[in-house]
């Protein structure tokens, strides 16, 4: 009976791959997600607790964000300096997510965001040619703040034996703010004097830099002295675990093909996407192998590759300017 | 930076899933827009799940899941979709022009016009069955019925198919 079919069967399926969302669509859907994901956070405790912490002129914004339904925090996000809805942002509901969040690991994190969102506000800024000395300042002023709370959370986590999180966590920094220099570098090239080389900000980063990477180095060695095998192991399969999501969740965006990607993009994301591989598959060799500390280096060196990868494409999007080939191909050579 | 990671794993979900879950329900409201919307929504109410700590075992099931709920409040279109319609509202749009000649993607945009007509539950476990291919065993889950009893639904709604298309 069920052979009657086949043939409808079939024509089924086949007519499926008519209906589907444009690629437009799709990258319009994408980035509403993430946007609405910025705003919801993880691991939220009780709203009761902390809310002293804010300031008198945050609960003012704050009682007329809740008169207006939520409405003016959800448009806040994508807000850049010199709009009015910035400071909701800055002053309001990225304090408020941070002061209910729960733990070193999530406070790190969201700490490593909000540096993160700076840095890329500060390249949107100057590519649109709207970068004065007060919002430079502000800014750099700002990614001291998040790169210093970053770090703080990040040691207490260490103190608190979890190590392996501090690693992690050190390690995403470092490679979040390499990325944006990396950004910034080339948009600079691209607009010659948008992003001034010895700017409050660059300098803010460079010092960021250097201490994230000293701090990284330390919790990496820390790690890796100890000979605690356990603890070696964790930290592989955290990283393993990272890597292993972001490389996927890059292959999707890719097949997906962006509005703003061409073929030299799309050419070039791959390259960078067979290196990450390689450096796994060589990380997995030293881990059958048991040589535990060179394959955490390895997962290290591939998670801080995929990292860079994910927000060079995103400042691709973003900007309109070809950060991608640029980045990766002084990355590669 | 697990939220960094739970944050990859959904987009990798959306790029996944978008388009299967767009035509599920587009078969069910038979209205391309507002199809999209409820796949936003459908995404953003398992991401707020997500968010407030709770574990999700089997995701793309998760997701059919709230979307049937979702959509089940939207007033289904009663017209029929004409093939017309299915065309110029981009409901019916062959991914790779090559592939498809324009008797098949004729044939194609005719067989989803009779699939939009049938009766509400044989529209969905044909959609769920050969338009986004998924096994028997996990319709049976996501409807909360016997694998067997899904087997015989989704027979005879191709046997009703059929008919149409006689």
């Amino acid at each position: 009976m069920n052979q009657n079919f086949t043939q409808l069967e079939k024509d089924l399926e086949r007519a499926a791959n008519g209906v589907t969302l444009s690629v437009h669509e799709k990258d319009t859907g994408r980035t509403a997600l993430r946007a609405y994901m910025k705003q919801t956070g993880r691991s939220l405790r009780s709203p009761y607790q902390n809310f002293m912490i804010l300031t008198v002129r945050s609960m003012t914004l704050l009682l007329i964000i809740v008169v207006s339904g939520g409405s003016i925090a959800s448009a806040s996000e994508s807000s850049l300096p010199g709009s009015m809805l910035y400071s909701v942002k800055t002053q309001v509901t990225e304090p408020l997510r941070a002061v209910l969040l729960s733990g070193s690991e999530a406070r790190a994190d969201f700490a490593v965001e909000r540096a993160s969102r700076r840095l890329e506000e500060y390249a949107q800024v100057s590519k649109e040619n709207r970068l004065d000395e007060v919002t430079s300042n502000a800014l750099a002023e700002a990614l001291q703040t998040h790169v210093a709370t970053a770090n703080k959370e990040i040691q207490a986590l260490a103190q608190e034996g979890n190590e392996t999180g501090a690693f992690d966590a050190t390690s995403d920094l470092y490679s979040i703010l390499e990325a944006h220099a990396e950004v910034l570098d080339r948009l600079d090239d691209a607009h010659p004097g948008t992003v001034p080389e010895d700017g409050e900000l660059a300098q803010t980063l460079a010092d960021a830099l250097e201490s994230t990477e000293s701090l990284s180095t330390s919790f990496e060695t820390s790690i890796t002295s100890s000979l605690d095998t356990p603890k070696i192991e964790a930290a592989l399969k955290n990283q393993q675990e990272e890597v292993g999501v972001l490389v996927r969740a890059l292959e999707a965006y890719a097949t997906s093909t962006p509005v703003s990607f061409d073929s030299a993009d799309a050419l070039t994301l791959a390259k960078a996407l067979t290196e990450v591989r390689s450096l796994m598959e060589e990380a997995t060799r030293a881990q059958d192998e048991n040589r535990l500390t060179d394959a955490l280096s390895l997962y290290a060196d591939a998670n801080a590759k995929v990292n860079q990868l994910d927000i060079i494409l995103k400042a691709d999007s973003q900007l309109g300017v070809d950060i991608i080939n640029a980045t990766s191909s002084s990355d590669t050579e | 930076m697990k939220r960094k990671i739970h944050e990859a794993a959904f987009i990798e979900a959306y790029d996944l899933y978008a388009d299967a879950l767009f035509r599920y329900c587009y078969f069910r409201v038979k209205d391309r827009d507002l199809a999209k919307e409820l796949v936003q929504e459908t995404f953003a109410k398992t991401w707020a799940y997500l968010a407030s700590g709770k574990e999700v075992e089997n995701l793309r099931a998760f997701l059919y899941r709230v979307a049937h709920n979702t959509s089940v409040n939207e007033q289904t279109r009663t017209k029929a979709l004409s093939l017309d319609e299915l065309r110029d509202a981009g409901g019916y749009d062959p991914v790779d022009e090559r592939e498809v000649t324009p008797e098949q993607g004729a044939e194609h945009a005719l067989l989803l016009r009779h699939l939009a007509e049938l009766d509400e539950s044989a529209r969905e476990v044909l959609t769920l069955r050969y338009l986004n291919g998924l096994p028997v065993q996990e319709i049976a889950d996501m409807l909360g019925e016997e694998p067997n009893a899904v087997s015989v639904r989704i027979h005879r709604s191709l046997a009703k198919l059929k008919e149409r298309m006689q």
